[in-house]
Protein backbone atom coordinates (compact mmCIF):
# COMPACT_ATOMS: atom_id res chain seq x y z
CA UNK A 1 0.00 0.00 0.00
CA UNK A 2 1.30 3.49 -0.53
CA UNK A 3 1.32 5.93 2.19
CA UNK A 4 -1.83 7.65 2.07
CA UNK A 5 0.14 11.22 2.34
CA UNK A 6 2.46 10.40 -0.38
CA UNK A 7 -0.69 9.45 -2.77
CA UNK A 8 -2.55 12.34 -2.08
CA UNK A 9 0.81 14.15 -3.31
CA UNK A 10 0.57 12.29 -6.24
CA UNK A 11 -2.98 13.03 -6.97
CA UNK A 12 -2.22 16.73 -6.39
CA UNK A 13 0.69 16.49 -9.07
CA UNK A 14 -1.30 15.14 -11.37
CA UNK A 15 -4.40 17.20 -11.29
CA UNK A 16 -2.05 20.21 -11.16
CA UNK A 17 -0.12 19.57 -14.10
CA UNK A 18 -3.40 18.11 -16.31
CA UNK A 19 -4.65 21.40 -16.17
CA UNK A 20 -1.14 23.15 -17.07
CA UNK A 21 -0.76 20.62 -19.96
CA UNK A 22 -4.70 21.52 -20.37
CA UNK A 23 -3.99 25.15 -20.61
CA UNK A 24 -0.71 24.76 -22.42
CA UNK A 25 -2.60 23.45 -25.40
CA UNK A 26 -5.62 25.90 -25.43
CA UNK A 27 -3.14 28.56 -25.57
CA UNK A 28 -0.31 26.84 -27.80
CA UNK A 29 -3.16 25.20 -30.44
CA UNK A 30 -4.77 28.23 -31.61
CA UNK A 31 -1.74 30.11 -32.95
CA UNK A 32 -1.12 27.07 -35.47
CA UNK A 33 -4.40 26.27 -36.36
CA UNK A 34 -4.74 27.70 -39.83
CA UNK A 35 -8.47 28.47 -39.60
CA UNK A 36 -7.49 30.84 -36.69
CA UNK A 37 -4.89 32.09 -39.25
CA UNK A 38 -6.97 32.71 -41.94
CA UNK A 39 -9.98 34.60 -39.52
CA UNK A 40 -7.46 36.59 -38.42
CA UNK A 41 -5.99 37.64 -42.23
CA UNK A 42 -9.65 38.24 -42.96
CA UNK A 43 -10.30 40.45 -40.11
CA UNK A 44 -6.68 42.10 -40.76
CA UNK A 45 -7.59 42.56 -44.29
CA UNK A 46 -10.12 45.52 -43.30
CA UNK A 47 -13.20 47.18 -43.78
CA UNK A 48 -15.40 46.98 -47.00
CA UNK A 49 -13.95 43.30 -48.55
CA UNK A 50 -15.64 41.20 -50.61
CA UNK A 51 -15.29 37.75 -47.83
CA UNK A 52 -15.66 34.75 -49.28
CA UNK A 53 -17.36 32.00 -47.12
CA UNK A 54 -17.61 28.19 -47.07
CA UNK A 55 -16.11 24.94 -46.91
CA UNK A 56 -13.53 23.02 -48.70
CA UNK A 57 -14.60 23.61 -51.99
CA UNK A 58 -14.53 27.15 -51.53
CA UNK A 59 -11.39 26.86 -49.90
CA UNK A 60 -10.34 24.91 -53.40
CA UNK A 61 -12.10 27.34 -55.53
CA UNK A 62 -11.17 30.71 -54.51
CA UNK A 63 -7.68 31.88 -55.16
CA UNK A 64 -8.03 35.29 -53.84
CA UNK A 65 -5.05 36.86 -56.37
CA UNK A 66 -7.18 36.08 -59.46
CA UNK A 67 -10.49 36.85 -57.59
CA UNK A 68 -8.90 40.11 -56.99
CA UNK A 69 -7.44 40.54 -60.44
CA UNK A 70 -11.00 39.87 -61.89
CA UNK A 71 -12.71 42.45 -59.99
CA UNK A 72 -9.55 45.16 -61.20
CA UNK A 73 -10.08 44.71 -64.97
CA UNK A 74 -13.79 45.56 -63.91
CA UNK A 75 -13.02 47.94 -62.02
CA UNK A 76 -13.55 47.28 -58.72
CA UNK A 77 -11.56 48.29 -56.10
CA UNK A 78 -12.73 46.30 -52.92
CA UNK A 79 -10.00 44.23 -50.90
CA UNK A 80 -10.77 40.54 -51.15
CA UNK A 81 -10.67 37.78 -48.04
CA UNK A 82 -11.19 34.55 -47.31
CA UNK A 83 -13.26 32.79 -44.29
CA UNK A 84 -13.58 29.69 -46.12
CA UNK A 85 -12.89 26.54 -44.23
CA UNK A 86 -12.64 22.78 -44.99
CA UNK A 87 -14.54 20.04 -43.43
CA UNK A 88 -17.66 22.78 -42.09
CA UNK A 89 -21.04 21.55 -42.70
CA UNK A 90 -23.64 24.71 -42.69
CA UNK A 91 -23.43 25.22 -38.92
CA UNK A 92 -19.57 25.84 -38.75
CA UNK A 93 -20.18 28.03 -41.78
CA UNK A 94 -22.24 29.61 -39.79
CA UNK A 95 -19.75 29.56 -36.44
CA UNK A 96 -17.11 31.13 -38.90
CA UNK A 97 -19.65 33.93 -40.20
CA UNK A 98 -20.38 35.29 -36.71
CA UNK A 99 -16.73 35.05 -35.52
CA UNK A 100 -15.52 37.08 -38.33
CA UNK A 101 -18.55 39.94 -37.21
CA UNK A 102 -17.90 39.29 -33.66
CA UNK A 103 -13.96 40.27 -34.31
CA UNK A 104 -15.04 43.50 -36.34
CA UNK A 105 -15.09 42.16 -39.22
CA UNK A 106 -16.99 44.38 -41.67
CA UNK A 107 -18.03 42.96 -45.42
CA UNK A 108 -19.01 44.65 -47.99
CA UNK A 109 -20.23 41.59 -49.79
CA UNK A 110 -20.68 38.30 -48.11
CA UNK A 111 -20.32 34.95 -51.11
CA UNK A 112 -21.48 32.24 -49.69
CA UNK A 113 -20.55 29.22 -51.72
CA UNK A 114 -22.78 26.27 -51.19
CA UNK A 115 -24.44 23.08 -52.76
CA UNK A 116 -28.00 21.59 -52.37
CA UNK A 117 -26.90 19.11 -49.63
CA UNK A 118 -25.76 22.14 -47.76
CA UNK A 119 -28.76 24.14 -47.68
CA UNK A 120 -31.58 21.53 -46.05
CA UNK A 121 -31.72 20.27 -42.62
CA UNK A 122 -29.71 18.38 -40.42
CA UNK A 123 -31.28 15.39 -39.92
CA UNK A 124 -30.05 15.52 -36.42
CA UNK A 125 -28.61 16.91 -33.84
CA UNK A 126 -25.19 17.57 -33.98
CA UNK A 127 -22.72 15.14 -31.55
CA UNK A 128 -19.96 16.82 -30.59
CA UNK A 129 -18.01 14.08 -31.14
CA UNK A 130 -17.94 14.97 -34.78
CA UNK A 131 -16.37 18.83 -33.85
CA UNK A 132 -12.93 17.23 -34.86
CA UNK A 133 -10.13 18.54 -37.17
CA UNK A 134 -10.93 22.09 -38.23
CA UNK A 135 -14.67 21.59 -36.77
CA UNK A 136 -13.46 22.48 -33.83
CA UNK A 137 -14.09 26.10 -34.65
CA UNK A 138 -17.30 24.85 -33.05
CA UNK A 139 -16.04 24.29 -29.86
CA UNK A 140 -13.13 27.26 -30.00
CA UNK A 141 -15.44 29.46 -31.47
CA UNK A 142 -18.58 28.58 -29.27
CA UNK A 143 -20.50 31.05 -27.01
CA UNK A 144 -23.05 30.49 -24.25
CA UNK A 145 -26.22 30.58 -27.34
CA UNK A 146 -24.66 27.83 -29.00
CA UNK A 147 -25.74 25.19 -27.00
CA UNK A 148 -29.55 25.85 -26.40
CA UNK A 149 -28.88 26.36 -30.29
CA UNK A 150 -27.61 22.82 -30.78
CA UNK A 151 -29.23 20.89 -28.35
CA UNK A 152 -33.22 22.91 -27.36
CA UNK A 153 -33.76 20.04 -25.70
CA UNK A 154 -31.43 20.00 -22.62
CA UNK A 155 -30.68 19.25 -20.28
CA UNK A 156 -34.47 17.91 -19.45
CA UNK A 157 -36.51 16.54 -22.32
CA UNK A 158 -34.25 14.35 -23.86
CA UNK A 159 -31.21 11.99 -22.31
CA UNK A 160 -29.34 11.57 -25.66
CA UNK A 161 -29.53 15.79 -25.93
CA UNK A 162 -28.49 15.66 -22.53
CA UNK A 163 -25.62 13.81 -23.27
CA UNK A 164 -24.11 15.59 -26.23
CA UNK A 165 -24.96 18.83 -24.33
CA UNK A 166 -23.17 18.22 -21.53
CA UNK A 167 -19.71 16.75 -23.55
CA UNK A 168 -20.62 19.82 -25.99
CA UNK A 169 -19.93 22.16 -22.41
CA UNK A 170 -17.07 19.86 -21.35
CA UNK A 171 -15.57 19.95 -24.37
CA UNK A 172 -15.73 23.83 -25.17
CA UNK A 173 -14.37 24.63 -21.59
CA UNK A 174 -11.12 22.36 -21.69
CA UNK A 175 -8.08 22.58 -24.29
CA UNK A 176 -8.16 18.95 -24.50
CA UNK A 177 -11.80 18.67 -25.26
CA UNK A 178 -11.24 21.51 -27.98
CA UNK A 179 -8.00 20.36 -29.68
CA UNK A 180 -7.36 16.84 -28.66
CA UNK A 181 -8.34 16.16 -32.19
CA UNK A 182 -5.52 18.40 -33.89
CA UNK A 183 -3.03 16.00 -31.83
CA UNK A 184 -4.69 12.67 -33.20
CA UNK A 185 -4.01 13.88 -36.98
CA UNK A 186 -0.53 14.45 -35.94
CA UNK A 187 -0.33 10.86 -34.30
CA UNK A 188 -2.39 9.19 -37.19
CA UNK A 189 -0.03 10.56 -39.70
CA UNK A 190 3.31 8.96 -37.70
CA UNK A 191 1.41 5.89 -36.95
CA UNK A 192 0.14 5.49 -41.20
CA UNK A 193 4.04 6.56 -42.07
CA UNK A 194 5.70 4.01 -39.57
CA UNK A 195 3.14 1.15 -40.18
CA UNK A 196 3.68 1.79 -43.61
CA UNK A 197 -0.25 2.37 -44.90
CA UNK A 198 -0.34 6.11 -46.12
CA UNK A 199 -3.12 6.63 -47.96
CA UNK A 200 -3.77 8.27 -51.00
CA UNK A 201 -3.86 12.22 -49.98
CA UNK A 202 -4.64 15.83 -51.23
CA UNK A 203 -4.79 18.69 -49.36
CA UNK A 204 -8.00 18.03 -48.02
CA UNK A 205 -7.77 14.65 -47.15
CA UNK A 206 -7.95 11.02 -48.28
CA UNK A 207 -9.04 10.08 -51.68
CA UNK A 208 -10.96 7.19 -50.16
CA UNK A 209 -12.51 9.42 -47.27
CA UNK A 210 -13.68 12.07 -50.15
CA UNK A 211 -15.09 9.45 -52.44
CA UNK A 212 -17.11 8.13 -49.29
CA UNK A 213 -18.26 11.57 -48.45
CA UNK A 214 -19.12 12.22 -52.09
CA UNK A 215 -20.73 9.06 -52.52
CA UNK A 216 -22.64 9.64 -49.65
CA UNK A 217 -23.64 13.07 -50.95
CA UNK A 218 -25.08 11.38 -54.07
CA UNK A 219 -27.06 8.68 -52.50
CA UNK A 220 -29.06 10.56 -50.16
CA UNK A 221 -29.53 14.02 -51.63
CA UNK A 222 -32.22 13.45 -53.95
CA UNK A 223 -34.34 11.55 -51.20
CA UNK A 224 -33.83 14.45 -48.56
CA UNK A 225 -34.36 17.55 -51.35
CA UNK A 226 -37.83 15.73 -52.12
CA UNK A 227 -38.66 15.08 -48.02
CA UNK A 228 -37.48 19.16 -47.78
CA UNK A 229 -39.76 20.64 -50.43
CA UNK A 230 -42.67 19.01 -49.39
CA UNK A 231 -42.02 20.71 -45.86
CA UNK A 232 -43.30 24.79 -45.53
CA UNK A 233 -41.07 27.33 -46.44
CA UNK A 234 -39.43 28.50 -43.37
CA UNK A 235 -38.36 24.61 -42.85
CA UNK A 236 -36.91 23.87 -46.11
CA UNK A 237 -33.14 25.73 -45.30
CA UNK A 238 -31.40 24.94 -42.35
CA UNK A 239 -31.65 27.24 -39.98
CA UNK A 240 -27.78 27.96 -39.21
CA UNK A 241 -28.39 29.38 -42.71
CA UNK A 242 -31.37 31.71 -41.76
CA UNK A 243 -29.13 32.63 -38.88
CA UNK A 244 -26.29 33.60 -41.59
CA UNK A 245 -28.50 35.93 -43.62
CA UNK A 246 -29.64 37.51 -41.02
CA UNK A 247 -26.09 38.67 -39.42
CA UNK A 248 -24.96 39.19 -42.69
CA UNK A 249 -28.26 41.81 -42.96
CA UNK A 250 -27.72 43.30 -39.93
CA UNK A 251 -23.98 44.08 -40.32
CA UNK A 252 -24.91 46.51 -43.39
CA UNK A 253 -23.21 43.54 -46.28
CA UNK A 254 -24.48 42.14 -49.48
CA UNK A 255 -25.45 38.46 -49.08
CA UNK A 256 -24.45 36.67 -52.82
CA UNK A 257 -25.22 32.81 -52.51
CA UNK A 258 -22.66 30.90 -55.22
CA UNK A 259 -23.75 27.61 -56.06
CA UNK A 260 -20.96 25.46 -56.68
CA UNK A 261 -19.54 23.61 -59.79
CA UNK A 262 -19.24 20.10 -59.17
CA UNK A 263 -17.96 17.51 -60.77
CA UNK A 264 -20.04 15.85 -63.52
CA UNK A 265 -21.52 13.06 -61.14
CA UNK A 266 -23.11 15.19 -58.47
CA UNK A 267 -24.56 17.40 -61.09
CA UNK A 268 -26.10 14.62 -62.90
CA UNK A 269 -27.67 12.72 -59.79
CA UNK A 270 -28.20 15.85 -57.68
CA UNK A 271 -28.36 19.47 -59.56
CA UNK A 272 -29.63 17.85 -62.58
CA UNK A 273 -32.26 16.05 -60.92
CA UNK A 274 -36.10 16.90 -60.72
CA UNK A 275 -35.96 17.84 -57.03
CA UNK A 276 -32.84 19.50 -57.56
CA UNK A 277 -34.14 22.16 -60.07
CA UNK A 278 -36.96 22.38 -58.30
CA UNK A 279 -35.14 23.05 -55.22
CA UNK A 280 -32.97 25.21 -56.84
CA UNK A 281 -35.41 27.00 -58.39
CA UNK A 282 -37.41 27.98 -55.30
CA UNK A 283 -34.04 28.55 -53.43
CA UNK A 284 -33.02 31.20 -55.66
CA UNK A 285 -36.29 33.25 -55.60
CA UNK A 286 -35.90 33.14 -51.88
CA UNK A 287 -32.45 34.86 -51.95
CA UNK A 288 -33.34 37.38 -54.27
CA UNK A 289 -36.58 38.15 -52.55
CA UNK A 290 -34.61 39.06 -49.55
CA UNK A 291 -32.78 40.98 -51.04
CA UNK A 292 -29.62 38.32 -51.83
CA UNK A 293 -28.14 37.23 -55.29
CA UNK A 294 -27.78 33.95 -56.53
CA UNK A 295 -24.91 33.43 -58.51
CA UNK A 296 -25.28 29.62 -60.38
CA UNK A 297 -21.59 28.47 -60.94
CA UNK A 298 -22.85 24.80 -61.83
CA UNK A 299 -22.71 24.75 -65.59
CA UNK A 300 -20.10 26.85 -67.07
CA UNK A 301 -18.66 26.90 -70.34
CA UNK A 302 -14.88 25.95 -68.30
CA UNK A 303 -16.38 23.43 -66.51
CA UNK A 304 -15.40 19.80 -66.94
CA UNK A 305 -13.15 16.50 -65.19
CA UNK A 306 -10.00 18.13 -65.96
CA UNK A 307 -10.71 20.80 -63.59
CA UNK A 308 -11.12 18.84 -60.37
CA UNK A 309 -8.79 16.90 -58.00
CA UNK A 310 -10.54 14.41 -56.46
CA UNK A 311 -14.39 14.07 -56.24
CA UNK A 312 -15.37 17.31 -54.21
CA UNK A 313 -12.68 20.30 -54.79
CA UNK A 314 -11.18 22.33 -57.84
CA UNK A 315 -7.43 21.69 -59.07
CA UNK A 316 -5.18 24.65 -59.45
CA UNK A 317 -6.64 25.34 -62.92
CA UNK A 318 -9.76 24.74 -61.85
CA UNK A 319 -9.51 27.21 -59.59
CA UNK A 320 -7.93 30.05 -61.45
CA UNK A 321 -11.23 29.45 -63.83
CA UNK A 322 -13.56 29.42 -61.15
CA UNK A 323 -11.72 32.42 -59.34
CA UNK A 324 -11.58 34.49 -62.82
CA UNK A 325 -15.30 33.54 -63.31
CA UNK A 326 -16.69 34.50 -60.39
CA UNK A 327 -14.76 37.48 -59.62
CA UNK A 328 -16.46 38.82 -63.20
CA UNK A 329 -19.81 37.28 -62.10
CA UNK A 330 -19.70 39.89 -58.99
CA UNK A 331 -18.23 42.36 -60.55
CA UNK A 332 -20.51 42.56 -63.36
CA UNK A 333 -23.99 42.45 -61.78
CA UNK A 334 -23.82 40.66 -58.21
CA UNK A 335 -22.23 43.59 -55.69
CA UNK A 336 -23.84 46.49 -54.26
CA UNK A 337 -22.38 49.93 -56.11
CA UNK B 1 18.20 -8.48 -16.27
CA UNK B 2 15.23 -9.83 -16.67
CA UNK B 3 13.75 -10.68 -13.67
CA UNK B 4 14.42 -6.48 -13.04
CA UNK B 5 12.78 -5.40 -16.73
CA UNK B 6 9.92 -7.41 -15.35
CA UNK B 7 9.44 -6.15 -11.67
CA UNK B 8 10.17 -2.35 -13.13
CA UNK B 9 7.33 -3.59 -15.52
CA UNK B 10 5.09 -4.56 -12.63
CA UNK B 11 5.93 -1.51 -10.93
CA UNK B 12 4.94 0.77 -13.57
CA UNK B 13 1.67 -0.82 -14.63
CA UNK B 14 0.61 -0.96 -11.36
CA UNK B 15 0.69 -5.09 -10.42
CA UNK B 16 3.05 -4.07 -8.03
CA UNK B 17 3.06 -1.65 -5.48
CA UNK B 18 6.04 1.61 -6.04
CA UNK B 19 7.85 2.56 -3.34
CA UNK B 20 6.28 5.88 -2.72
CA UNK B 21 7.57 7.10 0.24
CA UNK B 22 9.05 10.74 -0.58
CA UNK B 23 7.47 13.47 -1.99
CA UNK B 24 10.31 13.16 -5.53
CA UNK B 25 8.64 9.69 -5.67
CA UNK B 26 5.45 11.01 -5.55
CA UNK B 27 5.84 14.03 -8.03
CA UNK B 28 7.41 10.88 -10.14
CA UNK B 29 4.11 8.53 -9.64
CA UNK B 30 2.03 12.12 -10.80
CA UNK B 31 3.64 13.12 -13.46
CA UNK B 32 3.88 9.08 -14.93
CA UNK B 33 -0.01 9.23 -14.36
CA UNK B 34 0.02 12.64 -16.70
CA UNK B 35 1.89 10.61 -18.94
CA UNK B 36 -0.63 7.64 -19.53
CA UNK B 37 -3.55 10.10 -19.64
CA UNK B 38 -1.71 11.89 -22.08
CA UNK B 39 -0.88 8.76 -24.67
CA UNK B 40 -4.72 7.94 -23.91
CA UNK B 41 -5.85 11.25 -25.60
CA UNK B 42 -3.12 11.21 -28.36
CA UNK B 43 -4.16 7.72 -29.58
CA UNK B 44 -8.00 8.17 -28.60
CA UNK B 45 -8.66 9.37 -31.98
CA UNK B 46 -6.92 6.10 -34.01
CA UNK B 47 -10.50 5.01 -35.90
CA UNK B 48 -12.22 8.70 -36.12
CA UNK B 49 -12.79 9.18 -39.40
CA UNK B 50 -12.39 12.17 -41.88
CA UNK B 51 -9.89 14.11 -39.15
CA UNK B 52 -9.61 17.08 -41.84
CA UNK B 53 -7.35 19.89 -40.41
CA UNK B 54 -5.15 22.49 -40.80
CA UNK B 55 -2.90 22.70 -38.07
Amino acid sequence: MLPLTSLRFAFVVFFLSVVACDRALARYAPDHFIPEQRMRAAVAAGAGCIVAAGDSRMVAGVDLGDFTQALRDAGRTECAASIAIGALDINGIRVAVREYLRRGGKPNTLVLGVSEDTLIPAEAPRDPSSFTGNAVINLAWSDASDLSRLYPRFPGADVREFDSGLRFLLARKSGFGTYDSLIWQKVQTVQDRLLGRPKETNAFGAGVDMAALAGKMQATAQRRLAQTLAKPEEARLDADYADIERRVHDAGAHLVVVELPMPEGYRRTVTDSEVGQRYLAWFRERVTRRGGTFVDMTHRAWLSAAMFADFLHLNATGAHRFSEDLGHALAHGALVQ
Amino acid sequence: MMDRLVFWLEQLGGARPAPVNSRGRAVALGLWWLVLLLLTLAFAGRFTKFVYVDF
